[in-house]
């Protein structure tokens, strides 16, 4: 979730003419040393439910993430710890710590269509993937339509993925394929709107391509970049407040 | 009485001393038998009690996803007013709703993946023997507490083998982790109360029992369940048939909210088709030993009769002569098998009776060590066997010493009904 | 009309390649009434020629028409049947089933025959009672002289009130005087009650006792004498 979104996000460098690898790339720089917190409201609709989960974030850099379930009530006080490739759920009910293991990690993040991998690994998107660039915009005309297959490498879950930019170089939509080229989920980006002195798109939105009446959306209720953000908030001893 | 059955039975005591040895093998070859059926009748009683009471009911109604998939969603609504029509069918004996789930389970140092089962105590009680999985005792001396108390009060009872996997003990807390229904993480806190040693060797070593209110609380289900289990009135097959035809009227509207699904009523035979196997294999052993048992009866009945025949060549032929049919001949015979086969069932059943009463209140150690017995398919035995007793213990010896002598006498019977008269008096 | 007619009877017996003529071409009239004795050296053919006329046993040749009845045309079954019903029969020896009572054997083909069972009681006393064995009713076999056995048999034979009875060698396994007696008793019943009797034996004294004297040599009719 915060990842692609954040990480696209603030990928706004104002160079006249950046190459492919600087669009993508030059995100995790910039975002390096870059600090946030915020608050978030997490829509889901699935066959099964629709729920609606508010949660409190802290970022730092790529690699670090902390979010804490506000509410529903059921829910509310457990928290995820992202640090690099590992995750941590705390559960205040039993007030256990849980590492996600291995095996869970293509499983849902608290319900939505968001998975605990997409948490973790879409930090390394330029790592994994080689790129082609199948548009570029004119001007302030047109989009940045960008074409990521993975390296032999790279252990990826995805066959293909398809990233539009627009001309000011915010995300607009990624798409994700499977390994025969079948769309599997859409994300998409909008309602640009000012967070201090940064702009970037408050709404995003994830869509099963095979549940078309399923989704999930984020949208940001406050962001902000200037609150200094210390190191221990992201240690297993801060998960429990 | 028809003169050839005062003959037949004359002729049984000319050799008194080789009719009663014959008669007094027939006997012990029965009354083996009647062994051999009352201890099946106590073994397959435990397998019945544990297969149909305890893990399959005669009849489950789910979601029809659920049986192959097992999945969460997979659920009845309105479980009540279902178990209320159930209660109401002359068929049934009982109706429970449950809750199935998976979760992790443990404590800080250790966990397992285990099967969660959510029950509604004081309902299982009346119905099904879910109580009787915790045993009076546990090897060495170990307490087995007791069952689910009948308000949701989160106690969990889980197999003795997985408490020692976790090393814990009763009143020792236990944390399950799992995916709630609206894929928020359920978890929650619950005291061992009570121990399983059920024989049912899936629930002891990775099984674990919950009042139903507080499962439907973990998963976040409201007050869905995904099974609901009827036991029959009988076992007898009119009974769970009739309870089969009944079943379709007696669903209420909204039991299942899923559109692509409907309600699935599947008997026990179908959802565990290995267990049906095993039931019936009962049948197959039995007719075995029976068959072997009376195949060596009948020989020595062969044998007793076609001496009698032969020593009777000369007055079977003056019989003949004065007129009796071939077929009076064969009766003549056969009478006398009958008579025969009568007294061993006479003394037999005697004989029988008091093995079945030995091995009802006596039985056979059978303990392979730590106060179990042998396993089988899933189930564990206890450490003494105990036999049963049932009409067929009875019904079947009878007629197979019975019909075992009438057909090893049709034989001699024959060859005496063929004798050619002038020949057989002539014969020295 | 005689109550056995016999005619061109043979009877041949292959004992491998060798064959016996144990009766040749017999020609034979038994009225009713008769008192006959087949007599004749041992081999001579009279047991061959009592067991044909009792459907014991099947001609080579010729035919034995009993009452009118061809046996030739009888299926083994129905020969039984002709047995049970018309014809009595006393053997040489072993003659009484040993399980059963003196008046059970007396009634025996009267119980084959599905005579209820006051009845036949009643007849077997009174057959009983006529050969003399009155108060014995009761004793087996076993518990009876070879001469009160032979009787017991000659009752069993009349009790049906047969047209034929057929004896071979009542006899043989008896003393003389004993023998004698049974002779004397199986006339005495033929001509107080009529019933018509074939016996073979060997025995001359029997001779004076019989009106008609059949003798066989080598399957044939040698000499037929009535008295
Ligand atoms: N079953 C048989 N097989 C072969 N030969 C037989 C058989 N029965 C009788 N015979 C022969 O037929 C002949 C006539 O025998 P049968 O028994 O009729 O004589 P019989 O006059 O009754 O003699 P006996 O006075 O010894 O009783 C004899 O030569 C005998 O050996
Ligand atoms: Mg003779």
């Amino acid at each position: 979730m915060i990842v692609p979104f954040l990480v696209l996000a603030l990928g706004m460098a104002s160079e006249p003419e950046p190459t492919v690898e600087e669009l993508l790339r030059g995100t995790d720089d910039l975002t390096r040393g870059s600090q946030s917190t915020g608050r978030a409201e997490m829509h889901v609709k699935t066959r099964r439910y629709e729920r609606t989960v508010v949660m409190d974030m802290w970022s730092k850099g790529t690699d670090r993430t902390l979010v804490r379930i506000v509410s529903p009530a059921r829910d509310a006080g457990i928290t995820t710890l992202k640090v690099e490739d590992n995750l941590w759920n705390y559960l205040p009910r039993t007030d256990r710590t849980v590492r996600v293991p291995a095996g869970m990690m293509s499983g849902s993040w608290m319900g939505s269509h968001v998975t605990n991998d997409d948490l973790v690994n879409d930090s390394r998107l330029s790592e994994d993937y080689t790129y082609t660039v199948k548009e570029r915009p004119e001007g302030d005309d047109g989009r940045w339509v960008i074409e990521l297959s993975p390296t032999e490498s790279a252990a990826v879950v995805w066959g293909k993925v398809v990233a539009t930019l627009g001309a000011d170089r915010l995300p607009r939509e990624i798409r994700y394929y499977d390994g025969r080229d079948a769309l599997v989920r859409t994300m998409t980006w909008s309602d640009v709107k000012d967070f201090g002195d940064r702009r970037i798109p408050s709404r995003f939105r994830v869509q099963p391509a095979d549940q078309p009446e399923e989704f999930t959306e984020f949208r940001y209720l406050k962001l902000d970049f200037e609150t200094p953000v210390p190191d221990r908030t992201f240690s297993l001893q801060s998960l429990k407040r | 009485m028809p003169i050839l059955l005062i003959m037949a039975w004359r002729n049984l005591w000319r050799h008194g001393r080789r009719s009663l040895l014959t008669a007094l093998a027939m006997a012990l070859g029965m009354a083996m038998s009647m062994s051999i059926i009352s201890m099946y009748d106590g073994m397959f009683g435990i397998m019945r009690t544990l297969m149909i009471d305890q893990l399959l009911g005669h009849v489950q109604i789910t979601h029809s996803a659920f049986p192959t998939r097992r999945g969460l969603y997979d659920t009845l609504h309105h479980a009540d007013e279902l178990l209320s029509r159930l209660d109401a069918l002359p068929q049934s004996r009982g109706a429970v709703a449950r809750v199935h789930g998976q979760a992790l389970l443990g404590t800080e140092h250790r966990s397992a993946g285990v099967r969660l089962v959510g029950v509604e105590p004081s309902r299982e009680l009346a119905v099904t023997k879910v109580q009787d999985t915790v045993p009076s005792s546990l090897p060495g001396g170990v307490d087995p507490g007791r069952f689910l108390a009948d308000e949701p009060a989160r106690e969990i009872v889980i197999g003795y083998d997985l408490a020692r996997d976790l090393r814990v003990a009763l009143g020792d807390e236990l944390v399950a982790i799992t995916q709630d229904a609206y894929g928020g993480i359920g978890n929650e806190v619950y005291t061992i109360v009570g121990l399983t040693r059920s024989g049912d060797e899936a629930m002891d070593r990775a099984g674990a029992w919950l009042h139903f209110s507080d499962l439907q609380a973990l998963l976040a289900l409201d007050d869905q369940v995904h099974e609901v289990r009827i036991l029959a009135a009988s076992d007898a097959q009119d009974v769970v048939g009739g309870l089969l035809d009944a079943l379709p009227g007696a669903l209420p509207d909204g039991l299942i909210q899923d559109d692509d699904a409907t309600a699935a009523i599947s008997p026990w035979w179908d959802i565990d088709p290995m267990a049906a196997q095993m039931m019936e294999m009962r049948g197959i052993a039995q007719f075995m030993v029976l068959v072997v048992v009376f195949g060596l009866v009948a020989l020595g009945v062969i044998n007793t009769m076609l001496m009698s025949v032969l020593e009777r060549t000369r007055e079977l032929g003056v019989i003949k002569a004065l007129g009796l049919r071939p077929r009076g001949i064969v009766w003549l015979v056969l009478y006398e098998a009958l008579l025969l086969s009568l007294l061993a069932a006479g003394i037999g059943t005697l004989l029988g009776a008091g093995l079945i009463a030995y091995l009802m209140t006596i039985g056979i150690p059978m303990d392979v060590g730590e106060g179990e017995g042998i396993g089988f398919g899933g189930i564990v035995f206890p450490s003494r066997l105990y036999g049963g007793i049932s009409v067929e213990a009875f019904v079947e010896p009878i007629l197979g010493v019975v019909l075992s002598a009438l057909l090893a006498a049709l034989l001699p019977a024959l060859r005496a009904a063929r004798l050619h008269p002038v020949d057989a008096i002539r014969a020295e | 009309m005689p109550i056995v007619t016999v005619r061109g009877l043979s009877r041949t017996y292959t004992r491998g390649e060798h064959k016996v003529h144990a009766l040749r071409e017999v020609d034979l009239d038994i009225e009713a009434g008769e008192f006959t004795a087949l007599m004749g050296p041992s081999g001579s053919g009279k047991t061959t020629l009592l067991n044909l006329i009792g459907g014991l046993d099947a001609p080579t040749a010729g035919s034995v028409v009993v009452e009118g009845t061809d046996l030739a045309q009888l299926s083994a079954g129905a020969r039984s049947d002709l047995r049970r019903e018309r014809l009595g029969f006393v053997f040489q020896a072993y003659n009484l089933i040993p399980v059963l009572s003196a008046a059970e054997n007396a009634e025996f083909v009267l119980a084959l025959r599905g005579v209820p069972a006051a009845e036949r009681r009643e007849r077997a006393h009174a057959v009983l009672a006529q050969v003399g064995l009155k108060g014995l009713e009761d004793r087996r076999p076993g518990q009876l002289s070879g001469g009160q056995q032979q009787r017991v048999a000659v009752a069993r034979a009349l009790a049906g009130n047969p047209a034929v009875i057929l004896a071979d060698e009542p006899t043989a396994n008896l003393d003389s005087t004993t023998g004698h007696d049974l002779i004397e008793l199986m006339r005495e019943l033929n001509t107080r009650d009529g019933a018509t009797f074939i016996f073979a034996t060997h025995d001359p004294k029997v001779l004076d006792a019989a009106r008609r004297v059949i003798r066989l040599v080598d399957g044939e009719i040698d000499e037929d004498n009535r008295k």
